[in-house]
């Protein structure tokens, strides 16, 4: 069976990660990618050789930072600045589905590559934005990386305990979740496309997808006035909601909405049965109320074994709701991230044995793959030019002369 | 113009949080969405009267949290164990596209409820599954909530600094996030069924969805074995790209990676002119190797005026990129956020006068709305039998009668 977007074209002119990541996301899924690339400078991704201090690259003078966000792809090089450049482009549309960019605002149509010159060779093209914080508004011409994302979302705010100052997250993951939030834009614009027959504008921000991430945390400060507070761990207003570390350091985490359904089994596998019927923390209610005493009381029960040992207790002590708290180091070492595909080993051509992020949701008969090597600059820009849009090898000695590819 | 989903029938079967939401978004789209509920208690999310210890609704009126998730969907009441209950879903099953579920492994098959029962009513149908762990491997029958998914997915190690226990995130970020990726598969599978003619399984869970948000965090550690490590704010390796709190308490963000092209004109905006060219800070490489010495001194430039005076000062001082840090409360007074819809206005039937998320992808011709309300329990049950199942009155009194609605 083929993949659910096989048979769609997708251009993609995009830099760094957010727009990157959201067509190499259409790419798991069966489309085909074609990047395009300024044939002087290409993705600055593909430049990029630390992140927070740490070495990103690998073998073959590649980086994972590019790896990642473009595997699967097809590389074009093109001098956009010159018509012939334009040319090809506006050729490539007349041939693709969907036409992705990240620049900023006014960048495009400077180029004459916006939606309005792009939809007269092709109307029915998608054309999908990846920006910073929307396509109106104050702001809306304003650069955009995914610190920004973080910053201007609130998350910064929604991290850690009450008195802690703003914290960062690592890994991108506003970047990541406007590239998320496109792609399901795109793929919600290529079902209307099938549907009523019309091309139209997409637009994914850092601002707005970062919100659907906080959808709930935003609906009640909406709908209620108030936002979720920060919490103390040493406070949590129900203890078995809460996170502990275990003798060796590594640290578990309990998720028991319905507390008083587990707690008599929890004292039994704690062994602290002398306070299942204790006044101060026999309900829910009052447990709330004593949160800070019962909290160091569990805090020093589990110090007292390693994280293996608890593990084990809770798993025969009831059905309880409970999972370690991993590092993003232990991931690729989780049996349940191998087991799902989530992480999958790919041997890829220039790096030879190596494991990469899996396709996050699972379709039963016509499943992604993240499985895709990204190209070297320029790749396959004679390849496109000859096959896909009948250029002579002429044509393309004439291209190279005059410095358009 | 329809929108997107228009004619796309969902049955619901979901409760709590991460599968009521990713029917929601689809009915934000257009979608019909038929939430099937137990008739003896419900989604228990109608009962969540308190979230981390705030308190949420009142028992009279309807709860942000049951509202934020069920916006437009209908809803019908089953007692799930009769023969007759089960004859009704099968019913809905011809007639729909979709069917969504939440529960535990196991509990849909016991129920025949499972996709081999239905897929015999309606061969086509989409199946979706929002779990915890993904479909396979050793906890793939674990409950999970949403901290379960922070915890397990490495985010709780990966927010904040390198000498913070792990952290928490409030708002569930892991709920919605297993929510957005299961309803982008059912929108990969919708496009599947149309190119293909099948239907499948979708499943999305806690633990692939998060990783998906961190997937260039998780990709570095896969391929390279390394993993992006939590930096300390006061030590930050580009001070260019750090968090700074102003004169009155706020914070500003600053986010520019090609620092050298900023660093003169940010010397000149600040007045610190002094600092250009001081050896310990005049190139990249040296303000990463001084960063302790020069985060402090920039801390106490932003700290001798708020953060007005320095949002207008960079605004003219050059072409920096920088933003305010938000709190969630800030969100509503953000012109960004109102501009471009994240925020919504909505005249909601029973609450009033209100304010919602909004879509946060932007379809130029078909655009998702994000207005409607959630059912109040059982609203539609006899309006569905009747109108959609061609039930007769007397057949909705018998069945009452035998408390099967």
């Amino acid at each position: 069976m083929p993949k659910p977007l096989e048979g769609i074209r997708v251009l993609d002119w995009t830099i760094w990660q957010q727009g990157p990541v959201s067509t190499m996301m259409l790419g798991d899924l069966g489309a085909e990618v074609i990047k395009i690339e300024d044939r002087v400078s290409g993705d600055p991704g593909r430049g990029i050789m630390s992140i927070g201090g740490a070495a990103t690259g690998a073998a073959g003078n590649r980086n994972y930072y590019f790896e990642t966000n473009n595997r699967h792809k097809k590389s074009i090089t093109l001098d956009l600045k010159q018509p012939e450049a334009k040319a090809i482009i506006y050729k490539l549309v007349e041939k693709s589905d969907v036409f992705v960019q990240n620049f900023r605002k006014g960048v495009a149509g400077r180029l004459g590559l916006d939606y309005q010159a792009l939809s007269q060779h092709n109307p029915k093209l998608i054309y999908a934005s990846a920006t910073g914080y929307g396509p109106d508004g104050p702001d809306s011409g304003e650069p955009s990386f995914d610190y920004m994302g973080l910053a201007r979302s609130g998350i910064m705010n929604a991290v850690g305990e009450p008195d802690m100052d703003p914290l960062s997250i690592t890994g991108g993951i506003a970047d990541q979740m406007g590239a998320i939030m496109l792609a399901y834009g795109v793929m919600t614009a290529l079902l209307v496309r099938e549907r009523y027959g019309i091309g139209q504008e997409v637009d994914g921000s850092h601002l707005g997808s970062m919100m659907a991430l906080q959808g709930l945390n935003l609906a009640s400060r909406l709908t209620l006035g108030k936002e979720f507070r920060r919490a103390y761990r040493t406070k949590a207003p129900n203890p078995l909601w809460n996170h502990y570390k275990c003798g060796d350091g590594k640290w578990l985490c309990l998720a028991m909405i319905q507390a008083d359904r587990y707690w008599s089994g929890f004292c039994k596998t704690l062994g602290i049965q002398h306070l299942e019927q204790d006044p101060k923390f026999a309900t829910m209610t009052v447990r709330g109320k004593n949160s800070e005493e019962i909290i160091a009381v569990i805090d020093q029960v589990f110090a007292s074994q390693p994280r293996e040992y608890w593990m084990n207790a809770l798993k025969h002590g009831g059905d309880f709701i409970y999972t370690l708290v991993n590092t993003v180091n232990d991931l690729p070492d989780d049996p349940q991230m191998l087991v799902n595909d989530y992480i999958v080993d790919y041997d890829h051509p220039s790096w030879g044995p190596s494991k990469v992020v899996g396709v996050p949701v699972r379709l039963s008969k016509t499943p992604g793959d993240p499985r895709g090597v990204a190209p070297e600059f320029g790749e396959h820009t004679e390849q496109v030019l000859i096959d896909l849009l009948g250029y002579s090898w002429e044509d393309i000695g004439q291209l190279k002369e005059k410095e358009i590819i | 113009m329809s929108r997107p989903l228009e004619g796309v029938r969902v049955l619901d079967w979901t409760i709590w949080q991460q599968g009521p939401v990713s029917t929601m978004m689809l009915a934000d789209l257009g979608a019909e969405v038929i939430k099937i509920e137990e008739r003896v208690g419900g989604d228990p999310g109608r009962g969540v009267m308190s979230v981390a210890g705030a308190m949420i609704g009142t028992s009279s009126g309807p709860n942000f949290y049951f509202e934020a998730n069920n916006r437009h969907k209908k809803s019908l009441t089953l007692n799930l164990k009769t023969p007759e209950a089960r004859e009704i879903i099968y019913k809905l099953v011809e007639k729909s596209d979709v069917f969504v579920q939440n529960f535990r492994k196991g509990v849909a098959d016991k129920l025949g409820l499972g996709y081999e029962a239905l897929k015999k009513y309606n061969p086509k149908l989409i199946y979706a599954s929002a779990t915890g762990y993904g479909p396979f491997g050793p906890d793939s029958a674990e409950p999970s909530f949403d901290y379960m998914g922070l915890a397990r997915s490495g985010i709780m190690t990966a927010a904040g600094e390198p000498d913070h226990p792990p952290l928490a995130i409030t708002g569930g970020i892991a709920d919605q996030m297993g929510a957005i990726i299961l309803s982008y598969g059912i929108l990969a599978a919708l496009i599947a069924r149309d190119k293909y003619g099948i239907g499948q399984q979708v499943d999305s869970s806690h633990l692939g969805s998060m990783t998906a948000l961190q997937g260039l965090n998780v990709s570095c550690k896969a391929m390279l074995g390394a993993e992006f490590k939590r930096t300390l704010r006061a030590a930050a390796p580009s001070p260019l790209w750090n968090h700074y709190q102003c004169g009155d308490g706020k914070w500003i963000c600053l986010a520019m990676p090609q620092q050298d092209r900023y660093w003169p004109d940010f010397c000149k905006v600040l007045g610190v002119q002094h600092l250009e060219k001081d050896p310990r800070f005049d190139t990249m490489g040296k303000r990463a190797e001084n960063a302790k010495d020069l985060v402090p001194l920039l801390d106490k430039v932003f700290a001798s005026q708020p953060r007005d005076h320095w949002m207008k000062a960079l605004k003219a001082g050059g072409d920096f990129i920088y933003t305010v840090v938000n709190s969630i409360d800030d969100l509503m007074r953000d012109e960004q956020m109102l501009t471009n819809d994240y925020i919504v206005e909505y005249d909601h039937p029973r609450i009033g006068q209100t304010k919602i998320v909004g879509f946060p992808v932007r379809l130029s011709e078909t655009p998702g709305d994000p207005r409607g309300a959630a059912p109040e329990f059982g609203e539609h049950t006899e309006l569905l039998l009747t109108e959609l199942l061609d039930y007769s009155w007397e057949d909705v009194a018998r069945l009452k009668e035998a408390e099967v609605i």
